[in-house]
């Protein structure tokens, strides 16, 4: 890596672009880039893009797109450069809140990896950092977007980098330093019940009765309700509903906690549809342009979305309102989506960077919601931390298995990310992998893509939600959801084999230690599964179950079918303590307990 | 009156103990007493043994007024009753609890095996569960109870004596025996793992009787291996599961875990498990009426290979 145009060593490099002065302190102990950026001139001038290093590619990568739907993956250059060209006239804020960087290049924001070095940064509370793809290295550059007096300088995000191998340790030592250099909020792994991936926007009062109902006769234990999509009058309308929804989202709450689990709502709090009454009455709580239009942040639902301006006071003001008038209603689980609007570059009320504009805006919900469980969805990664308690880290799901990686729905890709993204579980955030579907009607998803979706989720332990009409559900589909969640509670990590093949291993998991073996790709795969025993300290030996087929584990060698998981189970390996007692009574008690060895 | 009489007719010891009358029912509004600060438990626990309240047998039990007569002859009711805790969760079962509990309750079985038999008096050592208020169950936490008898009670000496007659006649072990036969049969199958299988066994006395049979000779929980342990939690989790699943409620059974006899044991005799649930139907009790009772002979309602077809056919947790 090469940092300002220098080698990486301890002490201070300067350099001067245009009007600006960049300053990098390094430290080898730490690895550790601080950056500052000052405006040398006499003028005011705007900060945006600065380069402040590059790196060599090698041949395989790891690229991440900035927010949650964005693919996470190991890539080769090759396929980098000519996938740039497909993307040229992608200018949309969804993929990048740089897009005019994606005209030529691919993007990584926030880290990327090559076989040699990982860089990445330790936080985005002021500027977006990323890393631009092109044929002769890889350029480290950072985007401000705001206005510098004169002399005036700015901190910019720290920049960390590590050399491994093995890989795998280096994004999980990543992931505990940019912990350490940010407050995260780790959720509880929810166990809960979401209305999207069955009924879409076709919710109504009446159906999300009925699911209630269902979920007291079949005795299924969710923690969580989650009201998606579909009951708004608009987007931007969050406390009015439309026709579907006569009683008010308020009673819908009281029905909720009424039977014991507790209320989760969608919606998008940064997104103003063209036809909301909150963008009719206020168009001026919208990010503009230069000549002070409105900029669509991007469409959906058939309408023009604009962005709110989180840094107007007003705006503001109203999005605590929204939010605690939603809480003192009784929702307690919030899911907020399509958060990117809130980073789009543009002008604002205040004089801020994109990045400080959406954290003012996170700042403002998290302080009307309390301690309420925030879900962030379409999300930036980086500045989303300490403000939500679990994070969706990958695209929409679906009931099919989509090839397309560009972050649209896509059962296959939502999957990829979550073994990808799975070292911020339970360090950035407690992750959200989207819903599972347990339903063999109404859906693409083959037996063994069906048994993935719902059994990865539970393996690595993150955010576990149900989509689908339960009503409609067998007793053997409920059965696999309830085994299921008997794979939770463990200490998950994963092994990338290639980009379509993983290993992943789950410790003290609520019944026992599971190593299990994902197969994204179309062909079979043959893994001798001795290779990744010691991953859990285990013995080859010790497997002695596979699951889903609940078979004796044979041989070493394992056939992984394509879009499908296998697990084996491993014994205990228990070692009892026994405590005994003398009762008043004379009566003999014995306690036991035990240490897993 | 707490004694163990003898009846001549049938040659079988009775344990008489007129205390139990006064055991405790669960009310549906008073903590339940097992619950982890309930009126046994001060403390929380993850799993616990403790001697029963209201035993039928202790190990220093009251004297007795012997009786020296030919006939109506008794003795003091020397053993121990203990109750086994499988978790301090209320509301799980056998068949809610994780695998990795199961298999922790197996290690305490072995430890109770183990610490019961150092008791020089004590012959035969019986875990078993009663499930359901058709059973006789009057508290629902999850719970079993360990019975040390210091004599053979009669069914066990009837296996023994069966047992020990297989091995000489065939120079086997009649429960692996048995195993193999139902797995060459395959219909009365309902689960198999590499050590241990489920089957609704051929002869089976109750509608829904589940036999776990090991594939090898066992005597005693002391002798299983940690794999064997293992095999056999997955199974017993997988066969409570399925009864639960029957009919959609927490199905009542009893059940009964046979070891070899201990101070001395029986090298013929083999670990196994029956359940004997007494339902015939959803709403309708396999009664244990005069035949069965009187005559211990058995008429199954039911035929074994369509009960296992069924059992087979049912969903699980896992």
């Amino acid at each position: 890596m090469k940092v300002l145009g220098n080698s990486v060593k301890a002490g201070e490099v300067k350099k001067t672009i245009g009007n600006f002065e960049i300053t990098a302190t390094i430290s080898e102990e730490a690895n550790k880039v601080e950056l500052k950026v000052k405006n040398i001139s006499m003028e005011p001038r705007f900060a945006g893009t600065f380069e402040v290093g590059e790196v060599i590619p090698t041949e395989r990568l790891l690229v991440n797109n900035f927010q949650s739907w964005g693919p996470c993956k190991l890539t080769n250059k090759r396929d980098i450069l000519e996938h740039a060209f497909g993307n040229a006239l992608i200018t949309e804020y969804p993929i990048s809140p740089v897009p005019w960087e994606l005209h030529n290049h691919i993007v990584s924001d926030y880290f990327v990896s090559t076989e040699r070095e990982f860089l990445g940064f330790l936080s985005s509370s002021v500027c977006h950092p990323y890393f631009v793809m092109q044929e002769n290295g890889i350029k480290i550059k950072v985007y401000l977007g705001k206005t510098l007096k004169p002399e005036e300088s700015v901190k910019l995000d720290p920049l960390w980098w590590s050399s491994f191998p093995p890989f795998e340790e280096a994004l999980r030592d990543y992931a505990e330093t940019v912990a350490k250099n940010n407050r995260p909020r780790i959720g509880e792994p929810l166990f809960g019940w979401a209305s999207w991936y069955h009924y879409y926007l076709e919710i109504s009062e009446s159906f999300l009765e009925k699911e209630i109902e269902v979920i007291k006769e079949k005795k299924i234990q969710y923690k969580l309700f989650q009201v998606d999509d579909g009951y708004e009058k608009d987007i931007g309308d969050w406390l009015y509903t439309n026709k579907k929804f006569p009683s008010g989202i308020k009673s819908l709450a009281e029905k909720i906690r009424q039977s014991n689990m507790m209320p989760g709502i969608w919606t998008a709090p940064f997104s103003m549809s063209e036809t909301s009454e909150v963008f009719k009455n206020h168009p001026n709580w919208a990010v503009k342009d230069e000549e002070g239009n409105p900029i669509v942040a991007y469409k959906n639902w058939g309408k023009s979305i604009y962005a709110l301006d989180t840094t107007n006071p007003d705006a503001r003001r109203w999005l605590n309102e929204t939010f605690s008038t939603l809480r003192n209603y009784g929702y307690g689980f919030f899911k907020i989506d399509f958060l990117f609007a809130g980073m789009i570059p543009g002008k604002r009320y205040l004089n801020v960077t994109p990045v400080e504009a959406y954290r003012m805006g996170m700042s403002e919900i998290r302080k009307a919601v309390k301690d309420a469980h925030i879900l962030g969805c379409g999300a930036p990664l980086l500045p989303s931390i300490g403000y939500v308690d679990s994070m969706r880290i990958g695209a929409d799901t679906a009931p099919y298995w989509h090839e397309k990686d560009n972050g649209m729905p896509s059962a296959k890709y939502a999957m990829r990310n979550t073994l990808t993204r799975n070292f911020m579980n339970g360090l950035w955030w407690r992750n959200d992998p989207d819903c599972i579907m347990a339903r063999l009607t109404n859906t693409e998803l083959n037996k063994n893509e069906r048994t993935l979706n719902i059994f990865l989720p539970a393996l690595i332990n993150s955010v576990y939600l149900q989509s689908d009409k339960l009503y409609t559900l067998s007793e053997h589909e409920i059965c696999e959801v309830k085994s299921a969640l008997n794979f939770r509670g463990g200490n998950s990590r994963v092994w990338f084999v290639d980009s379509e093949r993983f290993a992943t291993s789950s410790t003290g998991a609520v019944n026992g230690d599971v190593l299990a073996f994902v197969n994204l790709s179309d062909t079979e795969w043959y893994v001798d599964t001795s290779e990744f025993t010691p991953l859990l300290k285990g013995n080859a030996s010790g497997f002695l179950v596979t699951y889903p087929s609940m078979t004796k584990v044979k041989e070493r060698r394992q056939k992984v079918e394509p879009h499908s998981i296998l697990i084996l189970m491993h014994c205990s390996r228990v070692k009892l303590k026994r405590e005994d007692e003398k009762k008043k009574d004379g009566r003999e008690f014995h306690y036991y307990g035990s240490d897993e060895t | 009156m707490m004694e163990i009489r003898y009846n001549p007719i049938v040659d079988e010891w009775v344990l008489v103990s007129s205390d139990r009358q006064v055991r405790p029912l669960q009310s549906k509004v008073s903590k339940c007493p097992l619950c982890p600060g309930g009126v046994e438990f001060d403390r929380d626990y993850d799993l616990a043994v403790f001697d029963n309240l209201f035993p039928a047998m202790k190990t220093k039990p009251p004297k007795v007024n012997p009786r020296n007569e030919k006939l109506l002859k008794n003795r003091p009711s020397f053993g121990k009753c203990e109750v086994v805790m499988y978790t301090s969760k209320h509301d799980s079962s056998m068949s809610r609890m994780p695998i990795r509990q199961i298999e922790k309750l197996i290690y305490v079985w072995e430890d109770r095996t183990k610490e019961l038999a150092k008791h020089e008096d004590i012959k035969y050592i019986f875990p078993f569960e009663n499930r359901g208020k058709e059973v006789g169950a009057t508290l629902s936490h999850p719970h079993g109870q360990i019975y040390a008898f210091p004599f053979i009670p009669k069914r066990v000496k009837a296996m023994i004596e069966s047992q020990e007659r297989y091995y000489k006649e065939n120079n086997s072990y009649l429960i692996p025996d048995i195993a193999r036969a139902e797995l060459m049969a395959e219909e009365r199958v309902i689960f198999e793992l590499e050590r241990f299988v489920a089957v609704v066994p051929y002869f089976a006395r109750f509608p829904y009787e589940v036999h776990i049979y090991p594939k090898r000779q066992l005597h005693h929980f002391t002798e299983m291996s940690t794999e064997e342990k293992f095999d056999l939690a997955v199974v017993l989790k997988v066969v409570t599961s399925k009864y639960d699943n029957l009919f959609n409620e927490d199905f009542p059974y009893m059940m009964a875990i046979f070891q070899s006899p201990v101070n001395p044991t029986s090298e013929a005799f083999g670990f196994h498990i029956e359940f004997y649930p007494p339902k015939r139907d959803k709403d309708k009790i396999k009664w244990m009426a005069s035949v069965e009772t009187g005559t211990w002979t058995f008429i199954n309602p039911s035929t074994p290979s369509d009960i296992a077809k069924r059992l087979r056919e049912v969903p699980f947790v896992i």
